[in-house]
């Protein structure tokens, strides 16, 4: 039982080290995100910019909102405040009684000046972080962007807004911008463009995860909706505010209406700091059953790194997986409380009847700590072989326990094929195959 | 309650009858304020969520509120706010103070901002939803709103709580800056959509103020899963001993008190109550043998005892944000005087969180039931604490916390001493407790044991020169340690050993058990071995010890090997305790019932030095040399901590860590092989050969290795 560690481990990272925001991105999502940046600036540099303070203003609260973007645990990024303002430029047609005349470029532009510099900070820090996220949500701006300027330009206005012919127009009948900018046809075609943005982006977000992870596309999708369904909500309507909210009130409100975002989004951060120190406390806490000596040095963080890795493989939605992370580090919290605790604590070879027990024990502490989602139930059901049909992150959990409790701490070639042996030995009486399956894909790499 | 709060309610409840009253005068439309009426009681019926753990609530009714403030004269944005309150969705409890402070102040509120409103010319004609010119009147009615509740919700509190205004006032507007701002927008917006292109814009108002909800009822509930989850944690931790059951969350709550008296920010509140929490949690380190032991520690038990803040560190290091909470838990066994442990920090060395739940420690521990004394009132445990100051405990800290003792009581929420049933019912025959000093004294020799170690009654001796003074006046005037003459008598039954030498914690005897081999360094050695700073050196010691040594061995002739096998009984002695009214009580059991057999020391522990002369001569013991390694990997470990180790920043935390790290592998190496969690015989114990203990099958380390190279599924037998 030593507590040697290097001077520098700070925090339990599953994935080991701490790549840089570079390494960690993906190259084609990148690469894309820059080559549509330098079209639009060099569309913008050639077509030229107009209305350049409206431009500056929501640029500067993109920058702002990135720049306080929000990192939630499991590693998912958050900024509702920065993709609002995109959004809503992107989408913008009136500001103050005049038409806003910026092109698609433009608005592109602004996105990618103000996801930019919003990303500076972060990435002058180090700050281990993903462009992903930041890569994801100037591509969605992009394509909203587009979309609207062409269906605006083209299909409502059927000209450029610094036409002659417009002039004339509105000069002729006042009336002119009003019946086509307000609409209610043109107000749906903003709002459905909006969600679609959310709805690519989520979509793109899902199959970037799935093939991360090697996680199926359809768990992945359903997880990205489920986040997008909140933020993603609260974004759309903000920027829908800001379209309408602009044309009478001029640029002034736009701060005005970013505030419940900004409020929402530093709630998120509070919530995402509690959060975090939340997961760390549980895997501090789970040393200390390490501490009294009845378990190994780091089994429950190795069986909650492997539970991860099978429940992603195997479709586990996020809540489940949270779940099961939960249980998988406090699976043999029981040990404390029971009068004959298992020296060393490894359960495998114990007789099911005695496992149950220490579940059970487990699981009333669990219980008690009110908050933990389904995890008691899920260290409950745990020993039950396969046969039992307990939930599927219960048999994830006995396979990874079983397997860790065999093949320990820093397992050679020879003794995790030996422990893997043992596993398929149980397989389909005690294990379940598909959970056996993604273990030993884990175990062959 | 308290004059002051009568009269603090009563001036509100006028100031808001008042307003109200005013309400024919403003000529309001009747059919607004119907209207209005209905549109916040449907809100807050609808929508209220608990968004903090204190139990902050929010609801898109404060919409409603900041909507009236713009458009309502003040006495009928006041009766708007009655409503508000009336209709807000009630508790179980219902506290009829609060409730009328709360409709008062719901009054008095918005028509504060409705006065602010109209004064700075926000209800003039022309002025409504006109841009930016309305911001201003806008911003000032709604900040004023935010202030006057801040304002009205501190004074209460100051008065109520005898918290501090300034601080109360900052967290107030702290928590209620989100809302009302957040409010007060979407109210604007609300009227500007409204007003200027139709009501079907005004749903997308709903959107984000949900969402600002669910972030935030979001957060309020994940902090209360973290704490409910901890506190959770550490009870499962507790549960098995019923002494010490609660005393963490005891502990915290103590904490909490002496940091709100000492008018800590919020945030090291939490924090703190977080660090008492968690300050036992290296209990789980111990050997569950020395947290039920009654029959007394022996030096490296209490050593292994000693190192629980270093185990748990070792559990809390991984969680980032929290330096002050690991000092607090790593030096909350230090003294002022710089005698205590694990690193002998004195004075202001010792971080204040730490100070501070040392405090709140022993606190509890002298109000909580023990298996071997009753619990001690309050008022006895602050005396103590008092006698402590200086030397134990802070000054500062124990007069603050005796006020907030007091403070508490005030509020009608008075410490309460855990009370437990007495100790499970002796078996017959049993000697009844001995009654004697202010509260009873234990009934079997306590010994010391790891329920205890946070009181300060008990191990006072071994750590200086101060303990309890009820105790040094029964012993004055026993010079020999014969038995107590003191101020009371004791009223010893028939066959009780009477206290004989050592016989109670803090005696010292003059006289040695026979055969024992006295060494009265043991304290001042484990100064040397555990502490830095003010304290003797080792080497000093070692010299000491040795001329001791030399007069011991010229009177009893023993020689070094001799000496060692003899070392072994006292061990057996100790584990063969027999429950005092045992018909057949050896000589040897009688002497073994001395409370503090550490005291008498008649195991010693032998220096570095020792070891390898002993390795030297006796090679052929294997036990020897492996019990030497123990103690070399014991003594080394300490001696890191000898550095200069300052917990002023984070950085310097992880050295100290580094050297906790060594330790607790040290000591992880002992508690593995030499003492067994399970209760399973000392590795000591095996080299007497022929002991009843080798009969039981303990945890072995080393075959527990052997296993592990074999089929694992093997090692069932080896673990059973």
């Amino acid at each position: 039982m030593t507590h040697a560690k290097p001077a520098g481990h700070r925090a339990f990272d599953p994935d080991g080290g701490v790549p840089t925001a570079w390494a960690q991105s993906n190259p084609v999502l990148l690469v894309l995100a820059c080559f549509v940046a330098f079209a639009a600036v060099a569309a913008g540099a050639v077509h030229g910019f107009v209305q350049p303070g409206y431009a500056l203003t929501f640029g500067v609260i993109v920058a702002a909102g990135e720049a306080f973007r929000v990192r939630l645990p499991g590693g998912r990024e958050a900024a509702p405040l920065g993709s609002a303002t995109a959004l809503a430029y992107a989408v913008v047609t009136e500001i103050g009684r005049e038409p806003a005349r910026h092109t698609a470029a433009e608005a592109i532009t602004v996105a990618a000046f103000g996801f930019l510099v919003g990303s500076v900070p972060h990435l002058a820090v180090r700050r281990p972080t993903t462009l992903d996220y930041t890569a994801r949500r100037f591509l969605m701006v992009a394509l909203t962007a587009e979309l609207f300027r062409m269906f605006y330009l083209r299909w409502v206005l059927g000209m450029l807004p610094d036409d002659p012919h417009l002039t004339a127009d509105i000069a002729r009948d006042p009336a002119f911008l009003t019946r086509h900018l307000h609409s209610l046809s043109v107000g749906l075609v903003t709002a459905a463009l909006l969600a679609l943005a959310i709805v690519s982006d989520a979509v793109l977000g899902a199959t970037l995860q799935a093939g991360h992870h090697r996680r199926p596309i359809v768990a992945a999708l359903r997880d990205e909706l489920r986040f997008t369904t909140r933020v993603g909500l609260a974004v759309v309507a903000t920027a829908l505010l800001v379209c309408l909210a602009t044309r009478t009130m001029s640029i002034w409100v736009l701060p005005v209406l970013c505030l419940p975002l900004t409020f929402t989004q530093l709630s998120l951060r509070r919530f995402a700091r509690i959060k975090e120190v939340h997961l760390e406390t549980i895997r501090a806490l789970s040393r200390i059953t390490e501490v009294a000596g009845l378990t190994d040095a780091g089994h429950a963080r190795r069986v909650a790194r492997t539970c991860q890795r099978i429940g992603r493989e195997l479709g586990l939605s996020e809540a489940q997986l949270l779940d099961l992370e939960y249980a998988s580090l406090m699976h043999d919290i029981g040990q404390l409380s029971v009068a004959e605790p298992v020296h060393g604590g490894r359960t495998a070879p114990l007789p099911l009847q005695r496992q149950r027990e220490l579940a059970r024990a487990g699981a009333e502490v669990i219980r008690r700590a009110g908050a933990l989602g389904n995890a008691a139930d899920i260290v409950e059901h745990h020993p039950d072989p396969f046969g039992a049909a307990g939930p599927l992150p219960s048999r994830i959990l006995r396979v990874a326990n079983d397997y860790d409790d065999l093949a320990g701490a820093a397992p050679e070639e020879a003794r995790r094929v030996e422990a893997l042996r043992h596993i398929r030995l149980g397989l389909a009486v005690h294990y379940d195959p598909a959970v056996v399956e993604s273990l030993s894909r884990m175990v062959g790499e | 309650m308290p004059f002051s709060v009568r009269c603090y309610i009563f001036g509100l409840v006028a100031v808001a009858v008042a307003t109200i009253a005013a309400l024919p005068m403003s000529r309001t439309r009747p059919l607004l304020l119907l209207a209005m009426c209905v549109l916040v009681f449907a809100t807050e019926r609808l929508s209220r969520v608990k968004i903090a753990v204190s139990g902050w609530t929010m609801s898109v009714s404060l919409v409603v509120t900041v909507i009236t403030v713009l458009v309502l004269p003040p006495p009928a944005a006041a009766l708007i706010g009655l409503v508000t309150s009336l209709f807000s969705p009630r508790g179980s409890s219902l506290v009829w103070t609060k409730e009328i402070l709360n409709s008062a102040m719901l009054s008095l509120v918005p028509a504060s901002g409705a006065a602010v409103c109209y004064l700075t010319g926000g209800h003039e004609p022309g002025r409504f939803l006109s841009f930016p010119g309305f911001l201003w009147p806008f911003a000032a009615a709604v900040t004023t709103c935010l202030v006057a509740n801040g304002l009205i919700a501190a004074g209460f509190l100051t008065l109520y709580d005898q918290a501090a205004f300034g601080d109360v006032l900052r967290g107030t507007l702290q928590r209620a800056a989100m809302p009302y701002y957040s409010s007060a927008v979407l109210a604007l917006i609300f009227l500007a959509l409204w007003n200027d292109i139709g009501w079907y814009t005004a749903p997308l108002m709903v959107v984000p103020m949900y969402i600002a909800h669910w972030s935030l009822s979001q957060f309020a509930r994940e902090e209360a899963a973290h704490e409910g989850t901890i506190a959770a944690l550490v009870h499962a931790v507790e549960i098995k001993d019923s002494y010490t059951r609660g005393h963490s969350e005891r502990v915290a709550l103590g904490s909490e008190m002496l940091a709100r008296q000492l008018r800590m920010p919020q945030e090291r509140v939490a924090m703190l109550r977080f660090a008492g929490l968690l300050h036992d949690i290296g209990k789980l380190g111990v050997p569950t043998r020395l947290l039920t032991s009654t029959g007394g520690l022996t030096e490296e038990e209490f050593k292994l005892l000693c190192m629980h803040p270093n185990h748990g560190v070792a559990v809390l290091r991984d969680i980032r944000f929290l330096t002050e909470v690991y000092e607090g838990v790593l030096y909350h066994h230090e003294r002022l005087d710089g005698r205590g442990y694990p690193t002998g920090k004195s004075g202001d060395e010792i971080p204040e969180f730490a100070r501070i739940i040392g405090v709140a420690d022993a606190f509890d521990a002298m109000t909580s039931t023990r298996s071997y004394r009753a619990a001690r009132t309050v008022e006895e445990a602050v005396t103590e604490l008092r006698r402590g100051a200086g030397t134990q405990f802070d000054p500062v800290l124990v007069r603050a916390f005796e006020e907030a003792l007091a403070l508490a009581e005030r509020a009608g929420r008075p410490w309460v001493p855990t009370e437990l049933p007495a100790a499970p019912p002796a078996e017959a025959g049993a000697v009844p407790a001995i009654p004697a000093g202010p509260w009873p004294l234990p009934k079997r020799v306590p010994g010391f044991s790891f329920a205890d170690h946070d009181d300060p009654f008990v191990p006072a001796e071994w750590f200086s020169d101060w303990f309890p003074s009820w105790l040094a006046d029964a012993w004055e005037g026993t010079p020999g340690g014969g038995g107590p003459q003191g101020p009371f008598d004791w009223p010893l039954d028939e066959g009780v050993p009477p206290p004989g030498p050592g016989g109670i914690p803090g005696q010292r005897s003059a006289e040695l058990p026979p055969g024992a081999d006295f060494d009265d360094g043991w304290s001042a050695r484990m100064h040397s071995a555990v502490v830095r700073g003010p304290g003797p050196d080792p080497e000093d010691y070692r010299e000491d010890r040795d001329e001791r040594r030399l007069r011991g061995q010229s009177e009893a002739g023993r020689a070094e090997r001799g000496e060692r096998t003899e070392r072994t009984e006292p061990v057996e002695e100790r584990r063969s305790i027999k429950p005092v009214d045992d018909p057949s009580p050896g000589p040897a059991a009688e002497g073994a019932a001395g409370p503090f057999r550490m005291s008498h020391g008649s195991m010693r522990i032998r220096g570095v030095d020792d070891v390898r002369e002993a390795e030297g001569e006796d090679a052929g013991a294997a036990g020897s040399s492996w019990f030497s390694r123990d103690l070399a990997a014991e003594s080394s470990g300490p001696m890191e901590l000898r550095e200069p180790v300052d917990a002023g920043d984070a950085g310097d935390f992880t050295g100290a860590g580094g050297a906790g790290d060594a330790e607790a592998a040290g000591f992880g190496a002992g508690a593995e092989t030499g003492v067994t969690p399970d209760g399973g015989p000392d590795r000591v114990s095996h080299r007497a050969p022929g002991s009843e203990l080798d009969a039981d099958t303990g945890f072995d380390a080393e075959t527990e290795l052997d296993a592990d190279s074999d089929d694992p599924r093997d090692s069932e037998g080896s673990a059973a």
